[in-house]
């Protein structure tokens, strides 16, 4: 929790890792003012709008999967993501682009998906997340409690 | 030619893709982004090579397949680019259409895929249909789609087919859905009684842009 994995990475520079239409879109999204998380939902929820699909089924939920995947390898020491933390430095020094590739795969490697599928909505809450600040994100980013059967609240 | 072949997500055949070419070893496809919600994805190879002029032959029971990887993906236009390596030759790639609205109401198409590939089908058909309207999908305020509307019947496992004028090969677009019902009766995962000739495909425009970005993405970055 105490590593930074926003240091030295800027807004603009994890936008560039949409595909140029998408970039676009966002930023258009978000110039008019569309709550970020919003256009979060947007994403995943595009794919399979307005129709009947016939696919085995897309995850229309996946923003909240993907912002508590985040909050995951951001604000816990989760050990799904211990590996991908301590080289962390390492790929960013590299370039953004792999270490956001990096955590888009996996990130899809825990949902069940490949991370070109999701890397859109983990490139989102990584920009989001540089720009509010860490300590911001994972208070926006945490998953809500889940209330067990017996009434106490679980994570 | 226009080539078109079967899509399977985790060994399952979901629908279908359409080849867009080789670029430095490595076969570039175009499909609808909502199929491709799982971990492996492979591209069949049916024994007609996706020559639907070929006799099919039926029912086969496996098939060759190339694992695909994610290159590009466009979540509000549903599509994804897909790459595989390969040292095949391609002997022709198709025509994408430029622009939007290139297409008038009333010109006859091709719809080329896999229908009822979801329950094991390789046979890829030929349908001829009419773009029946022109839309503009609105996502959000300054943020529109433009898609082609079909007379065609989709079936499950007609997402990702070619949309191909008749008379001039090119590809118009891409198809991603159908007109529903709301309450839509299903067998397991596969909704029946969505056989409405509404059918929606995405501008194949869009696909442009996004096979030019994805020739620049090396895998590591994907």
């Amino acid at each position: 929790m105490s590593q930074d994995q926003l240091k030295d990475l800027t807004e603009a520079q994890i936008l560039k890792c949409l595909s140029p239409p998408v970039e676009r879109h966002v930023i258009a999204l978000n110039t008019q003012g569309v709550p970020w998380d919003q256009i979060g939902h947007l994403l995943a929820l595009t794919p399979s709008a307005a129709l009947s699909l016939k696919g085995p089924g897309w995850n229309r939920h996946l923003w909240l999967e993907v912002k508590a995947e985040v909050y995951s390898f951001l604000c816990e020491d989760s050990e799904p993501y211990s590996d991908l933390r301590s080289e962390w430095n390492t790929l960013t020094e590299k370039s953004s682009a792999l270490a956001i590739a990096s955590l888009s795969g996996a990130i899809g490697s825990e949902l069940g998906m490949a991370g070109g599928v999701v890397a859109p909505m983990v490139i989102w809450a990584i920009a989001v997340a540089v720009r509010i600040g860490k300590e911001a994100a994972c208070r926006a980013f945490r998953p809500p409690a889940v209330e067990s059967p017996q009434g106490s609240p679980t994570a | 030619m226009t080539t078109v072949l079967p899509l399977a997500v985790d060994d399952r055949l979901v629908g279908s893709t359409l080849l867009l070419g080789i670029f430095e070893k490595r076969l570039f496809f175009a499909t609808a982004l909502h199929l491709v919600a799982g971990s492996r994805i492979q591209i069949a190879i049916p024994p007609h090579g996706g020559n639907c002029q070929e006799p099919q032959v039926y029912p086969i029971n496996g098939t060759p397949a190339m694992d695909a990887t994610i290159s590009a993906t466009d979540p509000f236009t549903d599509l994804a680019i897909l790459s595989a390596s390969a040292d095949a030759n391609i002997p022709t790639t198709p025509k994408l259409a430029p622009s939007a609205g290139l297409i008038p109401v009333g010109t006859e198409v091709v719809v080329l895929g896999y229908p009822f590939a979801p329950l094991g089908s390789f046979l890829e058909t030929w349908t001829p249909a009419h773009v029946t309207a022109l839309a503009r999908r609105q996502i959000a305020p300054g943020l529109e789609v433009d898609e082609i509307i079909l007379s065609a019947v989709s079936h499950p496992g007609a997402s990702g087919s070619a949309i191909v004028g008749r008379h001039d090969g090119i590809i118009y677009g891409l198809l991603r859905g159908a007109l529903a019902p709301p309450e839509v009766i299903k067998i397991g995962e596969i909704p029946i009684a969505t056989d409405t000739s509404v059918t929606y495909a995405t501008s194949a425009h869009y696909i442009v842009e996004l096979l030019a970005y994805a020739r620049t993405v090396r895998d590591s970055e994907v």
